[in-house]
Protein backbone atom coordinates (compact mmCIF):
# COMPACT_ATOMS: atom_id res chain seq x y z
CA UNK A 1 0.00 0.00 0.00
CA UNK A 2 1.62 3.52 -0.95
CA UNK A 3 0.04 7.15 -0.52
CA UNK A 4 -0.78 7.04 -4.61
CA UNK A 5 -2.62 4.30 -4.60
CA UNK A 6 -4.72 5.35 -1.72
CA UNK A 7 -5.32 8.54 -3.09
CA UNK A 8 -6.60 6.86 -6.49
CA UNK A 9 -9.42 5.32 -4.64
CA UNK A 10 -10.26 8.04 -2.18
CA UNK A 11 -13.64 9.50 -2.33
CA UNK A 12 -14.48 12.83 -3.33
CA UNK A 13 -17.39 13.32 -1.34
CA UNK A 14 -18.00 14.44 2.10
CA UNK A 15 -18.97 17.05 5.07
CA UNK A 16 -15.23 17.95 5.76
CA UNK A 17 -14.98 20.42 9.26
CA UNK A 18 -12.12 22.14 9.26
CA UNK A 19 -10.71 23.85 12.96
CA UNK A 20 -7.66 25.86 12.32
CA UNK A 21 -6.62 28.91 11.56
CA UNK A 22 -3.80 28.84 9.26
CA UNK A 23 -4.06 30.56 6.03
CA UNK A 24 -3.04 26.94 4.39
CA UNK A 25 -6.41 25.33 6.15
CA UNK A 26 -8.33 27.98 3.90
CA UNK A 27 -6.59 26.54 0.60
CA UNK A 28 -7.33 23.01 1.55
CA UNK A 29 -11.60 23.55 2.09
CA UNK A 30 -11.51 25.34 -1.24
CA UNK A 31 -9.25 22.57 -2.98
CA UNK A 32 -12.15 19.89 -1.26
CA UNK A 33 -14.98 22.38 -2.49
CA UNK A 34 -13.53 21.71 -5.77
CA UNK A 35 -13.47 18.07 -5.54
CA UNK A 36 -16.81 18.11 -4.89
CA UNK A 37 -16.72 17.91 -1.51
CA UNK A 38 -18.47 20.05 1.04
CA UNK A 39 -16.11 22.41 3.75
CA UNK A 40 -16.74 23.57 6.64
CA UNK A 41 -13.86 26.17 8.20
CA UNK A 42 -14.64 27.29 12.09
CA UNK A 43 -11.95 29.98 12.69
CA UNK A 44 -13.10 30.30 16.22
CA UNK A 45 -10.59 29.73 18.94
CA UNK A 46 -9.47 25.80 19.25
CA UNK A 47 -11.97 24.56 22.33
CA UNK A 48 -14.66 26.53 20.89
CA UNK A 49 -14.08 25.75 17.35
CA UNK A 50 -13.71 21.71 17.90
CA UNK A 51 -16.58 21.81 20.77
CA UNK A 52 -18.77 23.23 17.28
CA UNK A 53 -16.72 20.70 15.06
CA UNK A 54 -18.30 17.57 16.74
CA UNK A 55 -21.33 19.31 17.42
CA UNK A 56 -21.47 19.59 13.70
CA UNK A 57 -20.73 15.64 13.96
CA UNK A 58 -23.28 14.43 16.17
CA UNK A 59 -26.08 16.20 14.49
CA UNK A 60 -25.09 14.59 11.11
CA UNK A 61 -23.64 17.65 9.09
CA UNK A 62 -19.70 16.87 8.91
CA UNK A 63 -18.49 13.33 8.44
CA UNK A 64 -14.84 14.14 8.68
CA UNK A 65 -12.54 16.68 10.50
CA UNK A 66 -9.07 18.02 9.92
CA UNK A 67 -7.37 19.57 12.67
CA UNK A 68 -4.57 21.98 12.32
CA UNK A 69 -2.58 24.76 13.83
CA UNK A 70 -2.35 23.28 17.57
CA UNK A 71 0.03 21.38 19.19
CA UNK A 72 -0.39 17.58 18.87
CA UNK A 73 -0.73 16.22 22.25
CA UNK A 74 -2.55 19.18 23.10
CA UNK A 75 -4.63 18.97 20.15
CA UNK A 76 -5.47 15.31 21.63
CA UNK A 77 -6.20 16.05 25.42
CA UNK A 78 -8.70 18.48 24.08
CA UNK A 79 -10.30 15.98 21.84
CA UNK A 80 -10.35 13.08 24.55
CA UNK A 81 -12.03 15.74 27.27
CA UNK A 82 -14.65 16.77 24.73
CA UNK A 83 -14.95 12.96 23.41
CA UNK A 84 -17.05 10.29 25.85
CA UNK A 85 -14.91 7.33 25.03
CA UNK A 86 -15.99 3.73 25.49
CA UNK A 87 -14.00 1.08 25.49
CA UNK A 88 -11.94 1.83 22.66
CA UNK A 89 -9.04 4.00 23.38
CA UNK A 90 -8.39 7.55 21.00
CA UNK A 91 -5.37 5.94 18.60
CA UNK A 92 -2.97 7.97 17.00
CA UNK A 93 -1.94 6.81 13.35
CA UNK A 94 0.86 8.54 11.36
CA UNK A 95 1.98 7.57 7.71
CA UNK A 96 5.39 8.33 6.12
CA UNK A 97 6.82 7.08 3.22
CA UNK A 98 10.66 7.49 2.64
CA UNK A 99 12.14 6.79 -0.83
CA UNK A 100 14.09 3.54 1.08
CA UNK A 101 11.37 1.77 2.13
CA UNK A 102 8.63 0.15 -0.54
CA UNK A 103 5.47 0.71 1.10
CA UNK A 104 3.69 3.30 3.85
CA UNK A 105 5.13 2.82 6.95
CA UNK A 106 2.33 3.79 9.74
CA UNK A 107 3.17 4.48 13.44
CA UNK A 108 0.35 4.04 15.77
CA UNK A 109 -0.16 4.78 19.28
CA UNK A 110 -2.66 5.54 21.40
CA UNK A 111 -1.04 8.57 23.29
CA UNK A 112 -2.93 8.78 26.43
CA UNK A 113 -4.18 5.77 27.34
CA UNK A 114 -2.47 3.35 29.91
CA UNK A 115 0.20 2.11 26.63
CA UNK A 116 1.53 -0.30 28.96
CA UNK A 117 -0.26 -3.68 29.57
CA UNK A 118 -1.40 -6.33 26.80
CA UNK A 119 -4.73 -5.34 27.02
CA UNK A 120 -5.09 -1.73 26.48
CA UNK A 121 -2.34 -2.12 23.81
CA UNK A 122 -4.07 -4.80 22.08
CA UNK A 123 -7.21 -2.74 22.34
CA UNK A 124 -5.22 0.29 20.18
CA UNK A 125 -3.29 -2.81 18.04
CA UNK A 126 -7.20 -3.89 16.63
CA UNK A 127 -8.36 -0.60 15.90
CA UNK A 128 -4.88 0.19 13.80
CA UNK A 129 -5.26 -3.44 12.17
CA UNK A 130 -9.08 -2.41 11.05
CA UNK A 131 -8.10 0.64 9.68
CA UNK A 132 -5.53 -0.76 7.47
CA UNK A 133 -8.29 -3.19 6.21
CA UNK A 134 -9.91 -0.14 5.28
CA UNK A 135 -7.33 1.20 3.72
CA UNK A 136 -6.71 -1.67 1.52
CA UNK A 137 -4.57 -4.11 3.76
CA UNK A 138 -6.28 -7.08 4.28
CA UNK A 139 -3.48 -8.80 6.50
CA UNK A 140 -1.18 -5.81 7.69
CA UNK A 141 2.27 -6.55 9.48
CA UNK A 142 2.58 -4.91 12.60
CA UNK A 143 5.99 -4.83 14.42
CA UNK A 144 5.91 -4.22 17.80
CA UNK A 145 9.35 -2.50 18.46
CA UNK A 146 12.04 -2.25 21.15
CA UNK A 147 15.36 -2.22 21.64
CA UNK A 148 16.25 -6.23 21.82
CA UNK A 149 14.64 -9.75 20.75
CA UNK A 150 14.52 -11.21 23.66
CA UNK A 151 11.92 -10.99 25.81
CA UNK A 152 13.63 -9.82 29.19
CA UNK A 153 11.75 -8.85 32.54
CA UNK A 154 14.36 -5.55 32.71
CA UNK A 155 12.56 -3.93 30.08
CA UNK A 156 9.05 -4.26 30.98
CA UNK A 157 7.79 -3.39 27.21
CA UNK A 158 9.30 -6.82 25.96
CA UNK A 159 6.79 -8.64 28.27
CA UNK A 160 3.54 -7.04 27.05
CA UNK A 161 5.49 -7.14 23.46
CA UNK A 162 5.35 -11.09 23.82
CA UNK A 163 2.02 -11.58 24.98
CA UNK A 164 0.59 -9.47 21.94
CA UNK A 165 2.65 -11.46 20.11
CA UNK A 166 1.33 -14.62 21.63
CA UNK A 167 -2.41 -13.30 21.35
CA UNK A 168 -1.86 -12.52 17.18
CA UNK A 169 -0.44 -16.42 17.29
CA UNK A 170 -3.94 -17.55 18.63
CA UNK A 171 -5.83 -15.59 16.02
CA UNK A 172 -7.05 -12.56 17.95
CA UNK A 173 -5.79 -9.99 15.36
CA UNK A 174 -7.43 -12.01 12.35
CA UNK A 175 -5.49 -11.60 9.36
CA UNK A 176 -3.24 -9.40 10.59
CA UNK A 177 0.46 -10.73 12.01
CA UNK A 178 1.83 -9.09 15.42
CA UNK A 179 4.86 -9.87 16.54
CA UNK A 180 7.22 -8.43 18.68
CA UNK A 181 9.58 -7.64 20.40
CA UNK A 182 11.57 -6.92 17.48
CA UNK A 183 14.30 -4.16 16.91
CA UNK A 184 13.69 -1.33 14.34
CA UNK A 185 15.90 -2.92 11.86
CA UNK A 186 14.31 -6.36 11.93
CA UNK A 187 10.82 -4.57 11.56
CA UNK A 188 11.56 -2.71 8.06
CA UNK A 189 14.27 -4.87 6.23
CA UNK A 190 14.24 -8.59 5.61
CA UNK A 191 18.16 -7.99 5.39
CA UNK A 192 18.69 -7.42 8.52
CA UNK A 193 16.34 -10.54 9.42
CA UNK A 194 18.42 -12.71 7.30
CA UNK A 195 21.60 -11.54 8.75
CA UNK A 196 20.79 -11.56 12.57
CA UNK A 197 18.94 -15.13 11.96
CA UNK A 198 15.88 -14.31 13.94
CA UNK A 199 12.66 -15.79 13.33
CA UNK A 200 9.78 -13.29 12.87
CA UNK A 201 6.49 -13.50 10.90
CA UNK A 202 6.83 -9.76 10.06
CA UNK A 203 9.63 -10.59 7.95
CA UNK A 204 11.27 -6.95 7.49
CA UNK A 205 8.49 -6.23 5.90
CA UNK A 206 6.13 -4.69 8.59
CA UNK A 207 3.19 -1.99 7.53
CA UNK A 208 2.46 -0.88 11.19
CA UNK A 209 5.30 -0.09 13.85
CA UNK A 210 3.71 0.21 17.62
CA UNK A 211 6.76 1.84 19.39
CA UNK A 212 6.84 1.12 23.20
CA UNK A 213 5.83 4.43 24.88
CA UNK A 214 5.28 8.13 23.88
CA UNK A 215 8.37 9.48 24.06
CA UNK A 216 9.49 6.83 21.49
CA UNK A 217 6.48 7.62 19.06
CA UNK A 218 6.94 11.46 19.12
CA UNK A 219 11.19 10.97 18.59
CA UNK A 220 10.50 8.12 16.39
CA UNK A 221 8.13 10.53 13.98
CA UNK A 222 10.49 13.40 14.60
CA UNK A 223 13.54 11.54 13.18
CA UNK A 224 11.52 10.37 10.49
CA UNK A 225 10.85 13.56 9.69
CA UNK A 226 14.40 14.87 10.39
CA UNK A 227 15.63 15.43 6.58
CA UNK A 228 15.26 14.42 3.31
CA UNK A 229 12.44 13.84 0.63
CA UNK A 230 8.95 12.26 2.55
CA UNK A 231 5.39 11.96 2.14
CA UNK A 232 3.40 11.88 5.36
CA UNK A 233 -0.22 11.66 7.05
CA UNK A 234 -2.25 11.32 9.75
CA UNK A 235 -5.18 10.22 11.40
CA UNK A 236 -7.11 9.74 14.99
CA UNK A 237 -9.18 7.08 15.36
CA UNK A 238 -11.93 6.32 18.24
CA UNK A 239 -13.73 9.62 17.89
CA UNK A 240 -16.81 9.93 16.83
CA UNK A 241 -15.73 10.60 13.23
CA UNK A 242 -11.86 10.18 11.45
CA UNK A 243 -10.15 12.90 11.88
CA UNK A 244 -6.90 13.95 9.62
CA UNK A 245 -4.36 15.28 12.46
CA UNK A 246 -0.84 15.58 10.47
CA UNK A 247 2.83 15.61 12.31
CA UNK A 248 3.84 18.94 13.26
CA UNK A 249 6.18 19.22 10.50
CA UNK A 250 3.86 18.31 8.01
CA UNK A 251 3.33 20.48 4.93
CA UNK A 252 0.72 21.33 2.55
CA UNK A 253 0.34 18.46 0.66
CA UNK A 254 0.87 16.20 4.07
CA UNK A 255 -2.26 18.01 5.65
CA UNK A 256 -4.15 17.35 1.32
CA UNK A 257 -3.15 13.56 2.19
CA UNK A 258 -4.20 13.05 5.66
CA UNK A 259 -7.48 14.74 4.56
CA UNK A 260 -7.91 12.23 1.77
CA UNK A 261 -7.12 9.15 3.53
CA UNK A 262 -9.22 10.39 6.98
CA UNK A 263 -12.47 10.58 4.22
CA UNK A 264 -11.44 7.24 3.12
CA UNK A 265 -11.86 6.11 6.75
CA UNK A 266 -15.64 7.18 6.72
CA UNK A 267 -16.65 4.37 4.61
CA UNK B 1 28.56 20.49 2.53
CA UNK B 2 27.91 20.38 6.13
CA UNK B 3 29.01 23.73 7.98
CA UNK B 4 28.79 22.57 11.29
CA UNK B 5 27.69 25.68 12.91
CA UNK B 6 31.12 27.58 12.16
CA UNK B 7 32.94 25.69 14.52
CA UNK B 8 36.39 25.08 12.75
CA UNK B 9 37.82 22.33 15.00
CA UNK B 10 35.07 20.33 15.50
CA UNK B 11 34.49 17.16 12.98
CA UNK B 12 31.26 17.27 11.29
CA UNK B 13 31.20 13.70 9.12
CA UNK B 14 31.81 10.43 9.69
CA UNK B 15 34.58 10.51 6.64
CA UNK B 16 36.22 13.64 9.00
CA UNK B 17 36.04 11.08 11.42
CA UNK B 18 38.03 8.92 9.34
CA UNK B 19 40.01 11.26 8.39
CA UNK B 20 41.28 11.64 11.61
CA UNK B 21 41.33 8.33 12.76
CA UNK B 22 43.98 8.21 9.66
CA UNK B 23 46.53 10.94 10.37
CA UNK B 24 46.16 10.16 14.26
CA UNK B 25 47.65 6.35 13.24
CA UNK B 26 50.16 7.64 11.11
CA UNK B 27 51.63 8.92 14.13
CA UNK B 28 50.68 6.35 16.35
CA UNK B 29 48.77 3.58 15.56
CA UNK B 30 46.14 2.30 18.31
CA UNK B 31 45.53 -1.37 19.15
CA UNK B 32 42.23 -3.07 19.37
CA UNK B 33 41.47 -6.02 21.89
CA UNK B 34 38.73 -7.89 20.40
CA UNK B 35 37.30 -10.57 23.35
CA UNK B 36 35.59 -13.26 21.45
CA UNK B 37 36.97 -12.54 18.14
CA UNK B 38 36.05 -15.93 16.69
CA UNK B 39 33.28 -14.01 14.64
CA UNK B 40 33.72 -13.49 10.94
CA UNK B 41 32.14 -10.13 11.07
CA UNK B 42 34.25 -8.29 14.00
CA UNK B 43 36.85 -10.06 11.73
CA UNK B 44 35.81 -8.24 8.83
CA UNK B 45 35.70 -5.21 10.75
CA UNK B 46 39.03 -4.92 12.26
CA UNK B 47 40.61 -6.52 9.05
CA UNK B 48 39.40 -3.40 7.27
CA UNK B 49 40.72 -1.11 9.95
CA UNK B 50 44.17 -2.37 9.91
CA UNK B 51 44.00 -2.40 6.15
CA UNK B 52 42.87 1.36 6.27
CA UNK B 53 45.62 1.99 8.67
CA UNK B 54 43.27 3.11 12.03
CA UNK B 55 44.74 0.22 14.11
CA UNK B 56 46.45 -2.93 15.12
CA UNK B 57 44.42 -6.05 16.51
CA UNK B 58 44.99 -8.03 19.38
CA UNK B 59 42.30 -11.15 18.76
CA UNK B 60 41.38 -13.18 21.65
CA UNK B 61 39.28 -16.18 21.82
CA UNK B 62 39.63 -20.19 20.33
CA UNK B 63 42.68 -19.65 18.43
CA UNK B 64 42.05 -22.01 16.14
CA UNK B 65 38.54 -21.08 14.66
CA UNK B 66 40.34 -17.12 14.34
CA UNK B 67 43.14 -18.38 12.29
CA UNK B 68 40.30 -20.33 10.34
CA UNK B 69 38.11 -17.36 9.85
CA UNK B 70 41.10 -15.13 9.21
CA UNK B 71 42.11 -17.73 6.47
CA UNK B 72 38.64 -17.79 4.89
CA UNK B 73 38.36 -14.26 4.96
CA UNK B 74 41.59 -13.42 3.06
CA UNK B 75 43.51 -11.48 6.31
CA UNK B 76 46.90 -12.20 6.79
CA UNK B 77 47.06 -13.96 10.68
CA UNK B 78 50.67 -12.49 10.61
CA UNK B 79 49.51 -9.28 10.95
CA UNK B 80 47.66 -9.58 13.72
CA UNK B 81 48.80 -11.05 17.71
CA UNK B 82 45.72 -13.82 18.34
CA UNK B 83 45.83 -15.09 22.04
CA UNK B 84 43.60 -18.21 23.02
CA UNK B 85 41.35 -18.34 25.22
CA UNK B 86 38.31 -20.61 25.27
CA UNK B 87 35.97 -19.65 27.50
CA UNK B 88 34.19 -16.05 27.15
CA UNK B 89 34.75 -15.26 30.94
CA UNK B 90 38.30 -15.52 30.22
CA UNK B 91 38.92 -13.93 26.49
CA UNK B 92 37.18 -10.88 28.41
CA UNK B 93 39.23 -10.96 31.14
CA UNK B 94 42.71 -11.33 29.07
CA UNK B 95 41.14 -8.38 26.28
CA UNK B 96 40.65 -6.28 29.44
CA UNK B 97 43.94 -7.04 30.91
CA UNK B 98 45.35 -6.06 28.16
CA UNK B 99 43.69 -2.51 28.19
CA UNK B 100 44.77 -2.25 31.65
CA UNK B 101 48.24 -3.07 31.11
CA UNK B 102 48.32 -0.47 28.00
CA UNK B 103 48.74 -3.48 25.54
CA UNK B 104 45.90 -1.95 23.71
CA UNK B 105 43.72 0.93 23.89
CA UNK B 106 40.44 0.03 22.64
CA UNK B 107 37.82 -2.90 23.79
CA UNK B 108 35.90 -4.22 20.89
CA UNK B 109 33.00 -6.87 21.81
CA UNK B 110 33.20 -10.14 19.71
CA UNK B 111 31.25 -13.68 20.28
CA UNK B 112 30.46 -13.29 23.54
CA UNK B 113 27.78 -11.89 25.39
CA UNK B 114 27.83 -8.05 26.06
CA UNK B 115 27.19 -8.39 29.77
CA UNK B 116 30.37 -10.72 30.30
CA UNK B 117 32.18 -8.02 28.58
CA UNK B 118 30.82 -5.35 31.06
CA UNK B 119 31.28 -7.66 33.83
CA UNK B 120 34.94 -7.74 33.12
CA UNK B 121 35.16 -3.62 32.09
CA UNK B 122 32.95 -2.72 35.54
CA UNK B 123 35.54 -5.17 37.62
CA UNK B 124 37.41 -3.34 40.41
CA UNK B 125 40.49 -5.42 40.05
CA UNK B 126 40.53 -4.72 35.85
CA UNK B 127 41.32 -0.80 37.07
CA UNK B 128 39.16 0.48 33.80
CA UNK B 129 36.64 1.88 36.11
CA UNK B 130 36.27 5.88 35.99
CA UNK B 131 34.29 5.66 38.93
CA UNK B 132 31.10 6.77 36.52
CA UNK B 133 28.64 4.93 34.74
CA UNK B 134 28.97 3.15 31.04
CA UNK B 135 26.73 4.33 28.90
CA UNK B 136 26.26 3.85 24.74
CA UNK B 137 26.55 6.93 22.74
CA UNK B 138 25.55 6.52 19.07
CA UNK B 139 27.18 9.53 16.74
CA UNK B 140 25.32 10.04 14.00
CA UNK B 141 26.46 11.38 10.29
CA UNK B 142 22.49 12.00 9.25
CA UNK B 143 22.30 13.49 5.51
CA UNK B 144 20.99 17.11 5.67
CA UNK B 145 22.28 17.63 9.49
CA UNK B 146 25.04 20.19 9.49
CA UNK B 147 27.14 18.20 12.47
CA UNK B 148 27.24 15.12 14.03
CA UNK B 149 24.54 14.01 16.06
CA UNK B 150 25.25 12.05 19.30
CA UNK B 151 22.46 10.07 20.31
CA UNK B 152 22.40 8.32 24.13
CA UNK B 153 21.98 5.79 25.75
CA UNK B 154 20.44 3.53 23.35
CA UNK B 155 22.41 0.04 24.62
CA UNK B 156 23.86 0.10 28.12
CA UNK B 157 20.90 1.63 30.90
CA UNK B 158 17.74 0.48 30.28
CA UNK B 159 15.48 3.14 32.07
CA UNK B 160 18.09 5.59 33.79
CA UNK B 161 17.95 6.80 36.81
CA UNK B 162 18.57 10.90 37.72
CA UNK B 163 21.64 9.88 38.70
CA UNK B 164 22.85 7.92 36.18
CA UNK B 165 21.22 10.25 33.12
CA UNK B 166 23.85 12.51 34.81
CA UNK B 167 26.71 10.01 34.42
CA UNK B 168 25.19 9.66 30.60
CA UNK B 169 25.42 13.70 29.96
CA UNK B 170 28.82 13.63 31.20
CA UNK B 171 29.76 10.81 28.99
CA UNK B 172 28.29 12.24 25.92
CA UNK B 173 30.47 15.71 26.35
CA UNK B 174 33.43 13.17 26.49
CA UNK B 175 32.58 11.82 23.36
CA UNK B 176 31.70 15.35 21.92
CA UNK B 177 35.19 16.57 23.27
CA UNK B 178 37.20 13.98 21.23
CA UNK B 179 35.16 14.68 18.56
CA UNK B 180 36.40 18.47 18.76
CA UNK B 181 33.09 19.91 20.18
CA UNK B 182 34.31 21.65 23.57
CA UNK B 183 30.97 23.30 24.39
CA UNK B 184 28.25 20.86 22.93
CA UNK B 185 24.18 21.93 22.79
CA UNK B 186 22.96 19.17 24.64
CA UNK B 187 18.94 18.55 24.39
CA UNK B 188 17.34 16.26 27.06
CA UNK B 189 14.42 15.05 25.02
CA UNK B 190 10.21 15.05 25.83
CA UNK B 191 7.13 15.08 24.21
CA UNK B 192 7.07 18.68 24.48
CA UNK B 193 9.09 21.87 24.96
CA UNK B 194 7.14 22.63 27.82
CA UNK B 195 7.47 21.22 31.71
CA UNK B 196 3.91 19.53 31.68
CA UNK B 197 3.33 17.42 34.87
CA UNK B 198 1.08 15.21 32.65
CA UNK B 199 3.99 13.98 31.24
CA UNK B 200 6.69 12.84 33.54
CA UNK B 201 9.69 12.83 31.22
CA UNK B 202 9.30 16.95 30.50
CA UNK B 203 9.55 17.49 34.23
CA UNK B 204 12.86 15.18 35.25
CA UNK B 205 14.49 16.86 31.88
CA UNK B 206 14.22 20.41 33.10
CA UNK B 207 15.16 19.18 36.34
CA UNK B 208 18.12 17.96 34.67
CA UNK B 209 18.72 20.92 32.50
CA UNK B 210 18.88 22.60 36.26
CA UNK B 211 21.16 20.26 38.01
CA UNK B 212 23.55 20.16 35.08
CA UNK B 213 23.92 23.83 34.84
CA UNK B 214 24.77 24.04 38.44
CA UNK B 215 27.05 21.28 38.78
CA UNK B 216 28.58 23.62 35.64
CA UNK B 217 28.74 20.46 33.67
CA UNK B 218 27.62 21.67 30.32
CA UNK B 219 26.92 25.51 29.22
CA UNK B 220 24.46 24.98 26.47
CA UNK B 221 21.72 22.30 27.95
CA UNK B 222 18.03 22.38 27.08
CA UNK B 223 15.29 20.42 28.34
CA UNK B 224 12.42 19.39 27.80
CA UNK B 225 12.75 19.37 23.52
CA UNK B 226 11.19 17.47 21.54
CA UNK B 227 13.51 15.51 18.93
CA UNK B 228 12.31 17.75 16.17
CA UNK B 229 12.91 21.00 17.98
CA UNK B 230 16.61 20.23 18.86
CA UNK B 231 17.42 19.51 15.56
CA UNK B 232 15.21 21.51 13.58
CA UNK B 233 14.06 24.66 15.97
CA UNK B 234 11.76 25.75 17.96
CA UNK B 235 7.70 26.47 16.37
CA UNK B 236 7.40 30.26 16.16
CA UNK B 237 4.35 29.88 18.91
CA UNK B 238 6.40 29.15 21.45
CA UNK B 239 8.89 32.63 20.75
CA UNK B 240 11.47 31.62 23.18
CA UNK B 241 15.39 31.76 22.57
CA UNK B 242 17.06 28.50 22.53
CA UNK B 243 20.95 27.90 22.07
CA UNK B 244 20.24 24.41 21.92
CA UNK B 245 17.23 24.14 19.56
CA UNK B 246 17.97 23.61 16.06
CA UNK B 247 21.73 23.05 16.60
CA UNK B 248 21.65 20.18 19.23
CA UNK B 249 25.15 17.98 18.99
CA UNK B 250 23.83 15.91 21.69
CA UNK B 251 19.88 13.91 22.37
CA UNK B 252 19.32 12.38 25.86
CA UNK B 253 16.41 9.97 25.53
CA UNK B 254 14.59 8.83 28.61
CA UNK B 255 15.13 5.22 27.97
CA UNK B 256 16.58 2.97 26.11
CA UNK B 257 13.92 2.22 23.40
CA UNK B 258 13.75 5.65 22.76
CA UNK B 259 17.28 6.09 21.75
CA UNK B 260 17.62 3.06 19.83
CA UNK B 261 14.43 3.24 18.04
CA UNK B 262 15.28 6.62 16.39
CA UNK B 263 18.71 5.80 16.02
CA UNK B 264 17.94 3.14 14.26
CA UNK B 265 15.10 4.86 12.30
CA UNK B 266 17.87 7.21 10.97
CA UNK B 267 20.28 4.31 10.27
CA UNK B 268 17.90 2.25 8.03
CA UNK B 269 15.81 5.29 6.65
CA UNK B 270 17.24 8.19 6.45
CA UNK B 271 21.25 6.65 5.34
CA UNK B 272 22.71 8.38 8.68
CA UNK B 273 26.55 6.85 9.19
CA UNK B 274 26.33 5.19 12.52
CA UNK B 275 29.21 5.23 14.83
CA UNK B 276 28.99 3.41 18.54
CA UNK B 277 30.83 3.55 20.98
CA UNK B 278 30.87 3.04 25.04
CA UNK B 279 32.03 5.41 27.44
CA UNK B 280 32.50 5.99 30.98
CA UNK B 281 35.58 3.46 31.09
CA UNK B 282 39.27 4.20 30.72
CA UNK B 283 39.05 2.87 27.24
CA UNK B 284 36.26 2.89 24.31
CA UNK B 285 34.55 0.34 24.03
CA UNK B 286 33.14 -1.07 20.64
CA UNK B 287 29.98 -2.90 19.69
CA UNK B 288 29.05 -3.69 16.11
CA UNK B 289 26.11 -4.98 15.05
CA UNK B 290 26.08 -8.33 12.48
CA UNK B 291 23.64 -6.36 10.46
CA UNK B 292 25.72 -2.82 10.46
CA UNK B 293 26.82 -2.46 7.02
CA UNK B 294 30.95 -2.36 6.35
CA UNK B 295 30.79 1.17 6.63
CA UNK B 296 29.60 1.73 9.93
CA UNK B 297 31.73 -0.71 11.54
CA UNK B 298 34.84 0.76 10.08
CA UNK B 299 33.41 3.99 11.40
CA UNK B 300 33.15 2.81 14.95
CA UNK B 301 36.25 1.68 15.25
CA UNK B 302 37.83 4.69 13.90
CA UNK B 303 35.83 7.07 16.30
CA UNK B 304 37.18 4.36 18.90
CA UNK B 305 40.75 5.41 18.28
CA UNK B 306 40.07 8.69 18.44
CA UNK B 307 39.52 8.54 22.38
CA UNK B 308 42.55 6.09 22.36
CA UNK B 309 44.46 8.78 20.60
CA UNK B 310 42.75 11.36 23.15
CA UNK B 311 43.98 9.23 26.49
CA UNK B 312 47.67 8.66 24.93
Amino acid sequence: MTFDELLRKAHKSGRLGIVGTAQRVSSIAERWRREGGEAMHLKDNFPAALDTALENVAKGDTSFLLLEGFRFLDALRLLEERVELSAKPLVVMQGIEVGTYPKTLWIGIAPHSKWDNSSDVSRGISMLVKALQVLGEPAPRVALLSCVETVSAGIPSTVWEAEIAQMSKQGQFGAAIVDGPLGFDLAISPEAVRDKGVQTRVDGRADLLIPPDLNTFCSLMDALHLSGERKSAGLVLGAPCPIALPWRHADDEDMWRSVKIANLMCS
Amino acid sequence: MKTNGNRSRALSSAEMVLAKAREMAAKRRSVVAVAGAEDADVLKAVGEAHREGIVNALLVGNGEKITRLLVELELDAGQFQIESADEPNDSAAFAVRACTEGRAHILMKGKLPTPVLLKAVLAPAAGLRLGQTLSHCAVLDVPGYDRLLTITDGGVLVAPTFEQKLAIIQNAAWVCRVLGIDKPRIALLGVLDEVNPDYPATVEAAALAQEVRARGMAKFIEGPLTFGSAVRGLPSELRRQSEVAGKADVLVSNNIEECNIAAKALINLRGAIFMGVIAGAKVPLSLVSRSDPPRNKLASLALASLFAGEAS
